[in-house]
């Protein structure tokens, strides 16, 4: 059964509860939502694809959700549990393309994602011309032109060159059209074009629709295609069609540009960028109008000259013809579907939404106790079920621990997992490698810098884990770099980074910049112009509207050198309390779990942790000294049975004792512990229930700030902050 | 007088740049530490390799334009001063040299 065939409110009903599987490309989709607009779009947009649950392991799992903003609807679309955009309502439809695209190319681990139409020339050699362009180049307009006029269409937003051979694949999705171009596309192709439902974006003031993939362009979904030419659509008023050919350098300075992945590939992104470069030719086609430049690109004996090109070769129609089939367009569906061959019995199961809540829940619940066990043995995942990959991908994914358990899995491990996983944790690899390379290169930059103006500076967190290349933080993701420097240092610190160009963020106001200074623990933060990495610089490791900041200088005095690095991070006492204190009060409660492991592994430590934070080497007396001296007992004892329960198999759970002369009984009793609680362990099919997002609320006011701070007129606009849906 | 780009040293500061030709006049090239790359013309392409290939890994501006006049034989003037001058600068801004004050 086809979804054309299915009524929209079966859809509804299947996206409401176990969701849909959809097989775009190379990804595997798991489609979930209880939005009736949403059932309608995937009723009208997909009518051709199988009908069917969800795969065993999807590579992506994709929900829109209802949300509130500002007293506004919303749809709030998540991608493996994490929230990647909050859209208004009135961009539902949109939604569902948008994060399928972001997805197909985020999916990408052995393919360098361009943004470009691509598509095969009807009666050609079978090749494809690949078509780059920037949103508003005309690129969807054209593509979309091509495929009406007989052209298999492989995508309108992005080509997959593969790193090994340059074959494109196939992906046949609908065509996404705004405005000017959705009109004519109407009236010059009549009944032909079949448009799913409209929404309206704001900038410019327009209509946007997605129009349906053709026979043809369906036909070619999953098919490898080598590529013959690149073309590089521009538009020009009363012009006549003419290809212009374009330089290597040239093309490849663009192809970098657009290409999505080109740094998460490294050094095989580069090589293959090169090679296409160098081998595929490559043209600026200038045109005013769309139906002439597929007439011209159709009839162009230039065009008909190229041969297809893969790597090591040029290779004519016929030596490609077992690559593409006997002709271009005419062609077996994709019979070998990863997809199909992982399906489930879901397929034939009536969908039990009455259920659907309390599988979810035991699925979560699962789902974290693979996650404990494979932070704390990474090959116990060698043997998970496709299932069981599925639910441990979504929650890690979720707490951000995912590319950890990817990083510390043994490459035995890794080789023996199902092709489809291994190459979700490969992607994450590639993903956190880059994170790395980002820091180490914004430290190689900053101790250019740095050290003349500052004798002491530490390195905090993430950063200060990858400089000091801590065995047990291997993996962990950190999206900036922070620095803590002595209250005396910062105007020379700020200056010396004023000097090499980095600057704060556009939208930082004087106000904003005024409030962080008078209230806060870092100045606002910097970026530079080239790297845009964010930079944070700290005086202190609390806010200073938070009743227990405290000054740092002793902490600085004591921290300990970084091997081969003139930075500096917190001595092992000093580092464990900071974490601990970030996520009891500046804490990100999502990823709460990631912060926990942290602190887990800087108590116990790992055997073979070079820093020396090994069981016997982490002074708890002293721990407890400098906890109570800075008054954080309570904080510091709940952090502690946080991660005694949920990520420490029941250690350090008797230091909480120590601490506060409390029994843990008692402990977990109190709202402190139970709100925190609430706000780390994800909930619901959502992940973040109505009670854990109160939670997390409740925690980013943990503790109540100074009451002077209530009397500044600086603070009143960051008072008032709702409930955040997100 | 000397400008101080002229009385201080470059110096690269990544190392194992892939420089790859693209054509006879562009090179493409590979910055494995933060895994971005760009595009550079003869004289580009020719600064870097002279510093790249220099002791230590710096040098001043007088000794780049030599190795550079040397290598695509070109005369050493204002002009290509100029041209190395704002390249180096550019490559600066993209972080794979940096300028060494010296005393």
């Amino acid at each position: 059964m086809r979804i054309g065939e299915a009524t929209p409110s079966d859809i509804a009903e299947r996206l409401k509860g176990d969701g849909i599987g959809l097989t775009l490309g190379p990804c595997e989709f798991r489609l979930q939502s209880p939005i009736a607009e949403i059932a309608t779009g995937v009723h009208r947009l997909y009518p051709h694809h199988p009908l069917r649950g969800p795969a065993d392991f999807s590579t992506f799992r994709v929900r829109h959700d209802p949300g509130i903003l500002r007293g506004r609807r919303t749809v709030i679309s998540t991608v493996n549990g994490q929230v990647w955009h909050q859209w208004p309502k009135r961009l539902t439809v949109g939604a569902i393309e948008w994060i399928f695209s972001h997805c197909i190319f985020r999916g990408a681990d052995d393919a360098l994602a361009v943004h470009a139409a691509a598509a095969v020339r009807p009666g050609g050699n079978g090749g494809a011309i690949v078509f780059p362009g920037l949103s508003g180049a005309g690129k969807s307009t054209l593509a979309s032109t091509l495929m009406m006029s007989g052209w298999g269409l492989l995508s309108d937003e992005i080509s997959l060159f593969d790193l090994d051979d340059f074959h494109l694949t196939g992906l046949g999705r609908p065509t996404i059209l705004k405005g000017h171009s959705l009109e004519m596309m109407s009236q010059r192709y009549g009944e032909r074009a079949i448009f799913g439902p409209s929404g309206r974006i704001l900038d410019p003031p327009v209509r946007v629709a997605h129009l349906l993939p053709t026979e043809e362009t369906r036909e070619l979904s999953g098919q490898r295609f080598a590529p013959v030419a690149i073309v590089f659509p521009r538009r020009v008023a009363d012009a006549k069609p003419e290809l212009n050919p374009i330089e290597r350098g040239t093309l490849f300075s663009r192809l970098s540009q657009y290409g999505l992945n080109f740094r998460s590939l490294g050094k095989r992104g580069f090589e293959t960028t090169v090679e296409l470069a160098k081998r595929v030719p490559a043209f600026e086609l200038v045109y005013e109008d769309a139906a002439d430049a597929e007439k011209f690109l159709r009839h162009d004996p230039l065009i008909d000259a190229l041969p297809c090109v893969t790597r090591g070769e040029s290779s004519t129609a016929a030596a490609k013809s077992a690559d593409v089939g006997k002709s271009a367009i005419v062609l077996e569906p994709e019979a070998s579907d990863a997809a199909s061959r992982q399906m489930t019995g879901s397929e034939a199961l009536p969908t039990q939404n009455k259920s659907c809540l309390a599988r979810s829940t035991d699925d979560v619940a699962q789902g974290l106790r693979m996650l404990v066990d494979a932070l704390h043995d990474p090959d116990s995942v060698v043997g998970l079920t496709l299932k069981q990959w599925d639910q441990l991908v979504l929650i890690a994914s979720h707490t951000e621990l995912l590319p950890r358990i990817a990083r510390q899995l043994s490459d035995d491990g890794l080789a023996s997992l199902p092709d489809i996983v291994r190459h979700v944790l490969i992607r994450e690899k590639q993903r956190e490698e880059l994170v790395c390379k980002s820091i180490e290169f914004e430290l190689l930059h900053l101790q250019q810098l740095l050290p003349a103006v500052c004798d002491r500076i530490v390195l905090l967190k993430g950063a200060a884990y990858i400089a000091a290349d801590l065995p047990w933080a291997r993996g962990r993701i950190t999206n900036d770099l922070d620095l803590l420097v002595p209250e005396n240092s910062l105007a020379s610190v700020e200056k010396a980074l004023a000097d090499s160009g980095y600057r704060s963020k556009e939208d930082i106001s004087d106000a904003d910049a005024r409030y962080y200074r008078r209230w806060l623990h870092e100045v606002p933060p910097v970026h530079h112009p080239y790297r845009r990495l964010e930079l944070d610089v700290h005086f202190r490791l609390l806010p200073l509207a938070d009743p227990k900041s405290f000054a740092v200088d002793e902490m600085i005095e004591r921290s300990v050198p970084i091997a081969a690095s003139p930075f500096r991070m917190l001595d092992p006492i000093d580092r464990t309390l900071h974490a601990i204190i970030n996520i009891a009060h500046v804490g990100e409660f999502r990823r709460a779990y990631r912060d926990l492991w942290d602190i887990y592994c800087l108590l116990e430590g790992r055997p073979e942790d070079s820093d020396g934070d090994s069981v016997s080497s982490f002074d708890w007396d002293q721990f407890a000294r400098r906890t109570t001296e800075l008054g954080i007992g309570r904080a510091v004892a709940t952090v502690l049975l946080l991660v005694a329960d949920l990520v420490g198999r029941g250690r350090p759970q008797e230091f909480c004792q120590l601490l506060l002369q409390e029994s843990p009984e008692r402990l977990r009793r109190q709202r402190l512990y139970r709100d925190m609680r609430r706000a780390t362990v994800p909930d619901g099919p959502t992940l973040r229930s109505r009670s854990r997002r109160f939670a997390i609320w409740k925690m980013e006011h943990y503790p109540l700030p100074r009451i002077r701070t209530w009397l500044d007129p600086l603070t009143w606009t960051k008072r008032i902050q709702f409930a955040k849906d997100v | 007088m000397d400008s101080p780009a002229e009385s201080s040293r470059w110096r690269i500061l990544v190392n194992a740049l892939v420089i790859e030709p693209l054509s006879e006049h562009e090179f493409a090239v590979y910055n494995p530490c933060y895994c971005d790359s760009f595009v550079l013309n003869a004289i580009d392409a020719q600064i870097l390799r002279s510093l790249d290939g220099t002791k230590g890994g710096s040098a001043d501006l007088k000794t780049l334009l030599d190795e550079v006049s040397g290598a695509l034989d070109l005369p050493v003037d204002p002009q290509l001063r100029q041209y190395a001058e704002a390249s180096l600068a550019q490559m600066m801004d993209i972080g794979i040299v940096c300028l060494e004050a010296t005393n």
